[in-house]
């Protein structure tokens, strides 16, 4: 009785899994943005000027929204993000 | 419960929880770069200065991958990988460093440049380990390379200060595996010492130690101290760098380390552009005059480029990818040194396309007349220039030329150096980074 109410239990975690991922599909009716023009993927993750251009969108909000621990932090990815890029163009063998 | 069914619980709650929730929430980040570049010279790829010099002509690609995994704010793994083809054409079906660039490719061709772990420990220390890039904080001459080891980094809200420890070579990289049992014995390694302290927010003062150590050829035993101050300050719209180093120590058992090195850079917006200007001195000569760099074991030194005098022949090229070819390879420039002068222009004409020129002279610090019958230490002036244009925010296209009309170094007293064609450079260039 233990063994099959365990495997129901592990049928319905999995079946809530596969539904939130089905959920992620474009609805009916409406394109599919990712395969036509590579825009709005469910996992893109953003290019490295797109990081430096967002982290210096939320560095201009200023002291308004963060605060100066938060905007050195800020600052510090940016530097990171602007290493990696330096990082990817050096020069040399 | 029967262990048959304690078993089958954890196995269905293992299974359930590895597909309903990741291990751990990764934020991953990728990036990289696509550089591919057509070159027309006499001298980039064959690097020697001839008569009637050879045309060459070559497609070069290079692409970097980096991949860091983020566990949290304070635990990163960073990689970088790089994969060239040296030359297209070059092998296939190969394994090869560079290989892989002719028809039917399939080469075993991937580079890993860095493999560390970033973690922020208690008391605001930064810990790098592992395989990283890590360069001096003299404009890169001694050291800019990637290196294995360890590198501790405190911030303060002023200044930061950082120690390191990276292990360049050990003998046993060569050795048999008789002599395993020194691992560890027969190494060159370098201690460093880094501190930077900001004046004001225009000024920024600096010092640094860097101990290099090898007695991997026992009995030669180096021991060479590298003791140097940095500064960046503006005055108005003038933004002036520069750094003095000083060595001392032992570079063999019998000859004291005895180098030194000058650096002053200035930038400034004039007209609708930057103005730039650098002039650098390293010293050169006998009995461990020469500035010491430490090399690699495949002979090449691992810095020791000048690159921010933005030259093409005279000095390496930024450009350059494994074929790296230039006049002064490096600042030592085979223990004769170097003296350089350049000014150099950029401007942006239009948020889209930019250019640049550059005109910059060289001299060997001091050649040892007894050996190279050199009419005169002058190396040559280089003139270059470039265009870039973004097509997309991460896609540049442009050109990049250079010609340097050699000095009187390249004469003798004799005549028995010959004369040789001045060198030209000439590239196009295709670059994505994402």
């Amino acid at each position: 009785m233990k063994k099959n109410l365990i495997a129901i239990l592990a049928v319905a975690i999995l079946s809530a899994t596969s539904m939130a991922f089905a959920a992620d599909a474009p609805a009916a009716g409406s394109k599919d943005e990712c395969i036509l023009a590579s825009k709005n993927c469910k996992d893109q993750v953003d290019s490295i000027q797109q990081r430096m251009k967002k982290i210096n969108t939320e560095i201009k909000k200023g002291k308004k929204v963060y605060s100066a621990e938060e905007l050195k932090k800020l600052e510090q990815k940016l530097k990171e993000a602007d290493d990696i890029l330096k990082s990817l163009e050096k020069p040399g063998k | 419960m029967k262990s048959s069914n304690v078993l089958a619980a954890l196995v269905t709650l293992g299974l359930a929880t590895a597909v309903a929730t990741p291990a751990m929430a990764l934020e991953n980040q990728f990036s990289g770069a696509f550089t591919s570049f057509y070159d027309l010279s006499n001298y980039t790829a064959s690097g020697a200065l001839a008569k009637d010099a050879p045309t060459q002509n070559y497609f070069v690609q290079r692409v970097r991958l980096g991949y860091t995994a983020k566990a949290s704010e304070d635990v990163k793994l960073v990689t970088k990988f790089e994969l060239d083809y040296n030359w297209y054409g070059n092998s296939s079906y190969s394994v090869a460093r560079g290989g892989g660039g002719a028809l039917g490719a399939d080469s075993v061709n991937i580079e890993t440049k860095n493999l560390y772990l970033d973690l922020n420990l208690p008391m605001k220390v930064n810990a790098k380990i592992g395989m990283q890039g890590y360069n001096d904080s003299f404009k890169g001459i001694i050291f800019d390379a990637d290196m294995a080891g360890i590198l501790l980094t405190h911030e303060y809200e002023k200044a930061a200060v950082s120690a390191g420890f990276f292990r360049f070579a050990d003998r046993t990289n060569n050795a048999t595996w008789a002599d395993i049992n020194t691992i560890g014995k027969y190494t060159q390694d370098m201690f460093s010492l880094d501190g930077k302290f900001s004046v004001t927010k225009e000024t920024k003062i600096g010092a640094a130690y860097y101990y290099f150590s090898d007695n991997r050829n026992t009995p030669v035993d180096t021991k060479v101290h590298t003791l140097g101050i940095n500064g960046e300050t503006a005055i108005g719209p003038l933004t002036l760098t520069g750094f003095a180093i000083t060595q001392f120590g032992d570079l063999s058992n019998t000859q004291k380390a005895k180098g030194m090195a000058l650096n002053l850079g200035a930038k400034m917006p004039v007209g609708p552009g930057t103005a730039r200007a650098e002039f650098l001195y390293a010293s050169g000569g006998k009995d461990g005059k020469s500035l010491y760099i430490p090399a690699s074991d495949n002979g090449g030194t691992e810095g020791g480029g000048f690159y921010d005098n933005e030259m093409i022949i005279l000095s390496r090229d930024k450009n350059a990818t494994t074929i790296d070819n230039a006049i002064v390879y490096d600042v030592n420039n085979r223990n004769q040194g170097i003296i350089f002068a350049s000014v150099g222009y950029d401007q942006n004409f239009t948020p889209k396309l930019s250019g640049s020129a550059n005109l910059g002279l060289g001299f060997a610090a001091k050649t040892d007349k007894a050996v190279t019958d050199n009419k005169s230490d002058f190396l040559g002036t280089e003139i270059n220039c470039e265009t870039n244009y973004k097509l997309m925010p991460s896609v540049t296209v442009g050109a990049r030329a250079g010609y340097m009309i050699l000095g009187d170094y390249f004469k003798s007293n004799t005549g028995a150096h010959g004369t040789f064609d001045n060198p030209y450079d000439i590239k196009l260039i295709a670059k994505f980074a994402f």
